[in-house]
This record gives C-alpha cells, sequence and structure tokens, in this order.
C-alpha cells in the first residue's frame, strides 16, 4: 500500500521539480535568446522561441559602445582593487583569529567584525554620500573602492579563519621543529594549504564588488561609472534597443558565472555560511 | 647527543593545568619512555622540549644550558607528531627533506638527495618518494614522519605515540625495528606511548605520568615489579590488576584482610605485611594481586579458597580466568590447554608475597621495612 | 617564577597587530556613520539649503506617523511573508527533492550550477531581465498568457508591481536557502536514515522527526540572511518600479534611500536609517545566537 502512495509522491515530486527548473531556466534562456536577434525579430508577435536569424551584432555593438566599455572597465578597476585589499588584510585577521583568538580579542570581536557585513547598508550610505561630498570625492574610484572593501572585510576575515582554522597547528608546529621560523613556516606550509580557500574568498569579494549597484548609485555616476549602472540607462526611455540590453547583461554575468563554474567546489562552504552577499 | 633535565615543570593552558611540578633527567644516549594514559601531559612534556611550548614555572636545561624560551629552530630536536604531521602538498621526498633543506643548514642538494634515500631505504619507503602522503598507508605514513625525524642528526629525538594508529601485527613489528635501527642507538630519545608493552619492551627508564605529575620513574622493571602507586600498578600490566577493598581485622594471632564487599573471607598475608598492620595503622588498604599471581589448584601450606567460575577466555598463548569467590570477582590468568566451564566449582590460591598493598586515601604503595 | 605567555614563538602582540588593521578600517567606517547619523537624526539638515536645525523628536515623530512610511512597512510584511516565505518553502522543499530524487552526481551538480546562475546576476541586471520578461506590452510572460488564452497583467500597475518585485527576488534568491539545506542535508549520517527504516517509519515521519529537525539551525540561519536582507532591498526597486506607482511598492529602505540621496533630507532619513538599523540589529543578534551554535557542533564533531 505505501509502495503506490510513495510512487504518488514520487510523481509530484518531479513534477515540482520541472516547474522549478524551467522557473529557474526560462528568463535566462529568454536573455540568451533574445540577444541573438534583430531588433525586428525582438519586436515581433508572437515572439520566436529561437532566433530566425542568428545574429552577433547586438553583442558587437555593446562592444563597440564607449559607455559600455568604460563602464566595465570601471567596475574592474574598482572589483579587482577592493578584492587585493580585502584578500590581504582579512587574510591576516583571519590568521590571528584562527590561531591566537584570545591575543586576537576573542569571539565578540570576530563576530562584531561579521555584524557589520549585515547592518543594512542603507545605514552607512547617507554618512559617507556626506563626508565624500565634502571632501570631493564622489565621482572617484576611491569612494568605491573603500566602501566596497570595508563590506567585503568581515566576509574575508570570517571565511580566512575557517580555512586557516581547517590547517591542523602540528603542520606549522612540524615545520618550526624542522629549523623553520614562523614566517618561513608560514609560507612553506599554512599558505600552500590555504591557497584554495583564499582562491574562494577572492572570488567572492571580486563578485559582490563587480554586481554592486546601490553604493554606486548614490556615490559615483558621471566621471565614474559601473556597469550596473549603465545597464538600467540602457534598458530606460522608449523603443529600447532590448537585445543589446541582453547582450550587454550577458557580457556582464559572465565572467561570475565561468569563475564560479570552475572554483565551485570551494565555494559550497561559503554559501552554506550564509555570508555571501551583502 | 644530549643530556636533558627538567626541573620543577609547571604548564598551564589558561586556568587548566597540563603539568604540576614535574623534574626527571634524561642521560645522554638514553631511551626515555613517558608513559601514562590520553590526557596525562605526555604530549605536553614533549611539546615543552620541543620548543613550542614554553613552561609556565620551571626550566628546561638540554646540555646543562637553560633552553625554556629558546624557539624551536634554535634547538637542535627532531619530533615526529601523533598525527603525523605530514605536509600534504608536498611529496614524500619533499617532506622527509624538509628539515635538511630549512634555512640556515645549508646542505648541498646532492647531500640531502643521499640522505633522504638512505633513510627512506632504511625505513622501506623508497618506492613512495615521488607521491603525495595521503597516497599512503597508515603505516607507511608513520615512517614517513619517522623519516622525517631520522634524516637529520639531531641532539634529541622526541617520538610522539609513533606506533599507536597501527594494527598491532606492523606494531609489532615495527618495535623490532625500533630495537634494531642503529639511528635511535645512542642519540637521546624521549618516546611518549600510552602501551605499556612497548614501554616496557622499548625504554631504558620509564616515566609513567598521570594526571600531570610524575607518578614513578624507573627502570622497566622496576615499574612493572615495584609501582610506586595504584595508578602505575593499574596502567601497567594486561589483563588489569585486582584491586580488592579490604579492612584490616585480628583473627587470633593472625592479622588478615577482609574484603569488603564479601565479609566472609579472611585473606591470609604474609608475615611482613602482618607486622605492618599490627599497630592498627591501616584500618583499611586496597589489596592488589596481579592475575598470574592467582592460581587453580591446591598446594599444602597456601589458604585455599573455594571459586566458581565465570567466564573464561582463551587468548592463544594464555588463559584468562574470571573466577568468583562468594561476591569478589577476580581475573586469573592460566595456561591455555586448561579448560573450565561456566559455574564449574575450583579451588584457588593466592601466591601471598607477591601481594601489593596500597592506601585507600591516596593510592600510594604501602612499604614495609 | 612565573612566565607570562604561551608561546615561545609568536609574541603576545603579533596576533593583535594581524588584527589591527581590520580593525582600524572596521572601526572607522562604523563609528562616523553611526555618530553623523545620530546626530542628523536629531536636526533639521538639506546640505543644499542650509546647516542643521536641532529639532528634538520631530523626525522620528514625523516618519512614524508619516503615511508613505506606514505604507512601506507593510510593503516589507508582506514582501517577508510572501517573498521570503516561499523563498524557504520552495527552497527547503527543492533542496529535499534534489537529494532524494536525483541520485546521479552530475546531474546533481548541474542543477546547483543551474540554481545558483541567478544568484551570481547583479541586481541590477536582475531587474533589468525582469522589466522585460514582465513588461505589459511587449514582455513575453503576457504573451504567453494571451497565447493560452488568459487574462494579461498590467504587471508594474498600483496593484502588481510589489508582487512583481518579489516574483524576480524569488527567482533570484530561492537558491541560497536551497544551497544552505542542500550541503546540510548531505551531510547529515547515513546512519540516523537507516536505523530509521529499520524501525518502519514512513517518509513523513523521516522528514519530520529526523530530517528538519536535524537541520533547524541551518533553516533558521538561511531565514535570518533572507530576512535581513529584506532591509537592503533597493536596487531591484531602484531598476524595476522605482517605488511606483504612487508608492505601491516601495519599502522602507528604498525610501529612506529617496529622502536622503535624492532629495537631501538628510534628518529624515538618518531617522529613518536608524529605526530600520534597530530593526536589524535584533535579526544580527540571533543570527550570531545561531552562527555560535552551529560552530559549536561543527567543533563537537
Amino acid at each position: 500500500m505505501s509502495q503506490k502512495r510513495f510512487s504518488l509522491i514520487r510523481t509530484l515530486g518531479i513534477i515540482f521539480m520541472i516547474t522549478y527548473i524551467v522557473f529557474i531556466a526560462f528568463p535566462i534562456y529568454w536573455q540568451l535568446n533574445t540577444s541573438f536577434k534583430h531588433i525586428g525579430e525582438v519586436r515581433k508577435i508572437p515572439p520566436t522561441f529561437f532566433p530566425k536569424h542568428f545574429t552577433l551584432s547586438p553583442y558587437i555593438n555593446v562592444m563597440n559602445n564607449p559607455m559600455a566599455r568604460k563602464s566595465i572597465y570601471d567596475s574592474l578597476i574598482i572589483s579587482i582593487t577592493t578584492t587585493l585589499l580585502s584578500v590581504l588584510i582579512g587574510s591576516l585577521a583571519g590568521y590571528a583569529f584562527a590561531r591566537y583568538p584570545k591575543y586576537a580579542g576573542g569571539e565578540n570581536l570576530s563576530f562584531w567584525m561579521l555584524s557589520v557585513r549585515m547592518f543594512p547598508p542603507i545605514v552607512f550610505i547617507l554618512p559617507f554620500f556626506f563626508i565624500f561630498n565634502n571632501l570631493g570625492l564622489t565621482d572617484t574610484y576611491f569612494s568605491l573602492i573603500v566602501m566596497y572593501f570595508t563590506f567585503n572585510l568581515p566576509l574575508s576575515v570570517w571565511l580566512m579563519m575557517m580555512f586557516f582554522g581547517d590547517i591542523p597547528r602540528e603542520l606549522e608546529e612540524a615545520a618550526y621543529v624542522d629549523g623553520y621560523k614562523p614566517f618561513r613556516a608560514f609560507f612553506k606550509v599554512t599558505l600552500p594549504l590555504v591557497l584554495p580557500g583564499m582562491v574562494s574568498v577572492v572570488m567572492l569579494c571580486w563578485i559582490f564588488a563587480w554586481n554592486e549597484f546601490l553604493f554606486a548609485n548614490v556615490l559615483v555616476g558621471t566621471r565614474v561609472k559601473t556597469f550596473p549602472l549603465v545597464i538600467p540607462t540602457f534598458a530606460s526611455g522608449s523603443s529600447i534597443l532590448w537585445n543589446q540590453v541582453m547582450a550587454f547583461t550577458v557580457i556582464a554575468m559572465l565572467p561570475p558565472i565561468i569563475l564560479f563554474i570552475i572554483l565551485r567546489r570551494y565555494m559550497i562552504r561559503g554559501l552554506s555560511l550564509g555570508v555571501v552577499k551583502g | 647527543m644530549a643530556r636533558i633535565r627538567f626541573e620543577n615543570i609547571t604548564k598551564k593552558f589558561g586556568k587548566t593545568v597540563a603539568l604540576k611540578d614535574v623534574s626527571f633527567d634524561v642521560d645522554d644516549g638514553e631511551f626515555f619512555v613517558l608513559l601514562g594514559p590520553s590526557g596525562a601531559g605526555k604530549t605536553t612534556t614533549l611539546k615543552l622540549l620541543a620548543g613550542l611550548y614554553k613552561p609556565t614555572e620551571g626550566n628546561i636545561f638540554i646540555n646543562d644550558k637553560n633552553v625554556s624560551e629558546d624557539p624551536p629552530y634554535n634547538r637542535n630536536v627532531a619530533m615526529t607528531f601523533e598525527s603525523y604531521a605530514l605536509y600534504p602538498h608536498l611529496t614524500v621526498f619533499e617532506n622527509i627533506a624538509s628539515p635538511l633543506k630549512a634555512p640556515g643548514r645549508n646542505i648541498p642538494s646532492k647531500e640531502v638527495k643521499e640522505r633522504v634515500e638512505r633513510v627512506a631505504r632504511m625505513l622501506k619507503i623508497d618506492q613512495l618518494l615521488d607521491r603525495k602522503p595521503a597516497e599512503a598507508s597508515g603505516g607507511q605514513k608513520q615512517r614517513i614522519a619517522l623519516a622525517r625525524t631520522m634524516v637529520r642528526e639531531p641532539d634529541i629525538y622526541l617520538l610522539d605515540e609513533p606506533l599507536s594508529h597501527l594494527d598491532a601485527k606492523i606494531r609489532y613489528e615495527l618495535r623490532q625495528e625500533f630495537h634494531r635501527l642503529e639511528a635511535l642507538k645512542g642519540v637521546t630519545t624521549v618516546y611518549v606511548t600510552h602501551d605499556y608493552v612497548e614501554a616496557l619492551s622499548l625504554g631504558d627508564r620509564i616515566l609513567m605520568l598521570d594526571h600531570g605529575e610524575v607518578q614513578q620513574i624507573g627502570k622497566p622493571r622496576e615499574i612493572y615489579e615495584d609501582p610506586a602507586n595504584i595508578r602505575v600498578a593499574k596502567q601497567v600490566g594486561q589483563p588489569d590488576i585486582n584491586i580488592v577493598e579490604c579492612v584490616t581485622r585480628v583473627e587470633g594471632e593472625k592479622i588478615v584482610l577482609m574484603p569488603k564487599n564479601e565479609p566472609t573471607i579472611n585473606i591470609e598475608i604474609s608475615d611482613e605485611a602482618q607486622a605492618a598492620f599490627r599497630n592498627n595503622t591501616y584500618p583499611e588498604v586496597l589489596l592488589g594481586i596481579r592475575p598470574q599471581f592467582i592460581k587453580v589448584g591446591e598446594i599444602p601450606g597456601s589458604q585455599i579458597f573455594d571459586g566458581r567460575v565465570d567466564v573464561y577466555q582463551v587468548l592463544g598463548s594464555e588463559g584468562v580466568l574470571n573466577v568468583e569467590i562468594g561476591d569478589l570477582n577476580l581475573i586469573a590468568l592460566t595456561s591455555p590447554e586448561d579448560r573450565y566451564t561456566h559455574g564449574e566449582e575450583i579451588k584457588v590460591y593466592f601466591l601471598k608475597d607477591r601481594f601489593y598493598f596500597f592506601s585507600p586515601e591516596n593510592g600510594e604503595r604501602i612499604r614495609f621495612s | 617564577m612565573s612566565r607570562k605567555g604561551e608561546d615561545i614563538l609568536v609574541k603576545r602582540y603579533v596576533p593583535f597587530l594581524l588584527v589591527l588593521p581590520a580593525f582600524i578600517v572596521l572601526f572607522s567606517v562604523t563609528i562616523f556613520p553611526t555618530i553623523w547619523s545620530l546626530y542628523m537624526s536629531f536636526h533639521q539638515y538639506n546640505p543644499i539649503i542650509g546647516k542643521p536645525v536641532p529639532v528634538g523628536w520631530k523626525n522620528f515623530n514625523y516618519i512614524l506617523h508619516w503615511d508613505r512610511f506606514q505604507n512601506s512597512v507593510v510593503h516589507l510584511f508582506y514582501y517577508l511573508l510572501f517573498g521570503v516565505g516561499i523563498e524557504m518553502i520552495l527552497g527547503i522543499t527543492v533542496a529535499l527533492l534534489l537529494y532524494e530524487l536525483i541520485k546521479s552526481e552530475k546531474i546533481r551538480l548541474l542543477l546547483l550550477v543551474l540554481f545558483i546562475i541567478p544568484m551570481m546576476i547583479p541586481p541590477s541586471i536582475v531587474g533589468t531581465l525582469w522589466r522585460f520578461l514582465l513588461d505589459p506590452f511587449s514582455g513575453v510572460v503576457n504573451t504567453i498568457l494571451s497565447m493560452l488564452h488568459l487574462p494579461v497583467v498590467d504587471w508594474f500597475g498600483s496593484k502588481m508591481a510589489l508582487a512583481s518585485l518579489i516574483i524576480a527576488d524569488i527567482w533570484e534568491w530561492t537558491s541560497l536557502p536551497l544551497m544552505i539545506i542542500y550541503s546540510g542535508r548531505v551531510s547529515l549520517p547515513q546512519s540516523v536514515y537507516e536505523a530509521a527504516w529499520v524501525d518502519g517509519a514512513s517518509q513523513w515521519t523521516i522528514l519530520r522527526r529526523i530530517t528538519l529537525p536535524m537541520l533547524k539551525e541551518l533553516i533558521a540561519i538561511a531565514l535570518i540572511i533572507r530576512f535581513m536582507d529584506a532591509y537592503k532591498f533597493i536596487d531591484k526597486v531602484t531598476v524595476m518600479t522605482q517605488g511606483g506607482p504612487g508608492g505601491a511598492s516601495e519599502l522602507p529602505s528604498y525610501l529612506a534611500y529617496l529622502v536622503g540621496a535624492q532629495q537631501f533630507n538628510m534628518g529624515v532619513a538618518s531617522a529613518m536609517t536608524w529605526i530600520i538599523g534597530l530593526g536589524s540589529i535584533i535579526v544580527i543578534m540571533l543570527f550570531v545566537k545561531f552562527m555560535k551554535k552551529v560552530l559549536k557542533s561543527q567543533k563537537i564533531a
């Protein structure tokens, strides 16, 4: 009797799964589908579920658009700088928290750092808008780098703390006994072992900076423009060139997705800690 | 070549006291074993010697030089860790070569290669040199860790439970090897184990450690035959020593021991012991009888007890018999040829000259003369 | 004689020095905004018009009686109830189904990668994408509806604007609870389940008595994270609806952003961020509590 009920539940479960997969996959499919069409085909009703005339021109047009190019360039500069700073400073603190929790300030300090990440950014935006304005720093790389660095640092500290904590202390002790001083032992043993973890922290910090919209919207926008600011402007007004907008979004979301697929193994842990995002 | 002197060492981690006022000396070239149950403070002692920990109180001398605050890279000691602590990202060769390549040693790479290969051959891991430690078996990992220690020419070897993770057979083989290893001969070695067989078989001298305190220091025979207290007696010997809580009482001319949970019998003791208990200095004692000193049968001149077989197991070279005398359940060792069945009535006698007596208050041995 | 310190190798102050840069950065960027916005929330201040004028509790009083703010709080509750609620239920269900129904490691991994893509996409792109899909005239969703002879929906009208935001949010963030619960489910010991099968427990009992209780800390963490995000929900609002039409899709954070960064009314905006901040502190404290619990149980295991 339970066999029958069981298979009913199974069937319902499979239907449910398929519905969910379609829900997740359809928008991505539609985005890709649109990005390879000419604008005339995009506006056609009923829509075509596969490009009749496959074209790369939306991509070429976007790449030739100076505003789009500049925005990708600005995004790259800001996210790379932010990431390097966050991972470097975060690793120092993470190591101290993992190895010498008491001397480094203990659980309370590390949790305080984490909580900074969790505060709604709106709490920080207005004061920083004010101070950067007074210092003439709005619309500069510096303003965004400072903010992203601040928001990435707690995540970096925490994940590095976990990754360093995973490396048995005795490995370092063995190196000391072998005759290596702490600094040399760190480079011989600890760093190579923590590197995969560090790579995933680099990823997460980079994605945060790459994707961020709100700070960018308030703090920059004229001389400096990251692509999350530029894409919505492409999609405003009348007679929007949706094929180009979608091509632009595909270009912009490609780097994080490719990196994620390469590095997914390391990222699951970061995700399960639930501190992935801002 | 080195002498070690541990002088009144106390080691605290925060509020927990890991070692309490521990003192001992190790002679040049001696094989010195630290024996004790887990949590006794053995590894802490080794790490203090290695320079990984700093003593909270007291001083450590190596060759009369106070090294209490010297870091490990300034002490010429080599150590294997209980966890092996092999570097997982380096090959076996690089693992073993690590101490030779340490800054300041300046050993030419040709010599490094020779020495690594020599020690690998000696420990029969030369076929593994290009692999990563993760690809080696437990016994091989053990040898790699040992090789990393022995490739050096240190003043002192520190070996932390080097055989503990191995199965019984490999353990026995490696124990034999330890006896043969020329490298270990003549170099001061401090060896940590919880296994008394290892301690008795390998040690020139044994330090029995428990609860962070020295229980006894002595040659293997002394530790086994003349335990200083009940903790040492329990740690050394298999099956465990029988401990019977007794009350001393006068029975006519004699002083006898009456087991607390079996008041119907009186256990006779040697004349020396009677003399010691005569002034009622010890109203109660703990009686310790090793299993091999409880015999089945009867011989003239011995006190004979009526026993009943509870459980009997034959373990290859010996038989282990749980025998009940009233409410007393004692373990005896028998010859493996003997056969007993549950409930069988047997006669039992003790070798009363081999009794140990311990104080019920502190577990210390009660000695005569 | 007694020595201080446990370590020969590292001086006592070294770990402190390692933590110091991170501490200085985080301390300075948190302490200044806190003081500034606390000060401003008791002043009337528009940097374009003039200097701050003290007004006491007037800003708070104004906000709490302001119908737009009250509406935005109602919207927040809708968002929590429908958005976060559906994300959690959907995430847990799909995570457990994924584990139970799909036995091939490769397909599992493929689906996990697919599910995680929405999370990797910048929120502003998610907003743009859904604006495109839900466009009332040319959007594919309405086209499909009309092809199926169903009534088309005015997705960005005053009735549906908030719902559209919530749909986009569900699409983007269901994967977060999904991933957390899935990785938790994978790490549950198989032996517990074998014991339950031997005892003849039904699927439902196993789910209710074993799986869900063992995952409850992780479920709580996922819920709290999504809860905190509700306070941050600005980007998709800006891109998709700009709070409109007529404030129909405004959330508290967006309103504070609007009042501060668009209308430069720093006093009212600061007071509003304080109200939002206090609301989130409670949630953060809950999160810290559960995190400590999970970390402890991991250390024991």
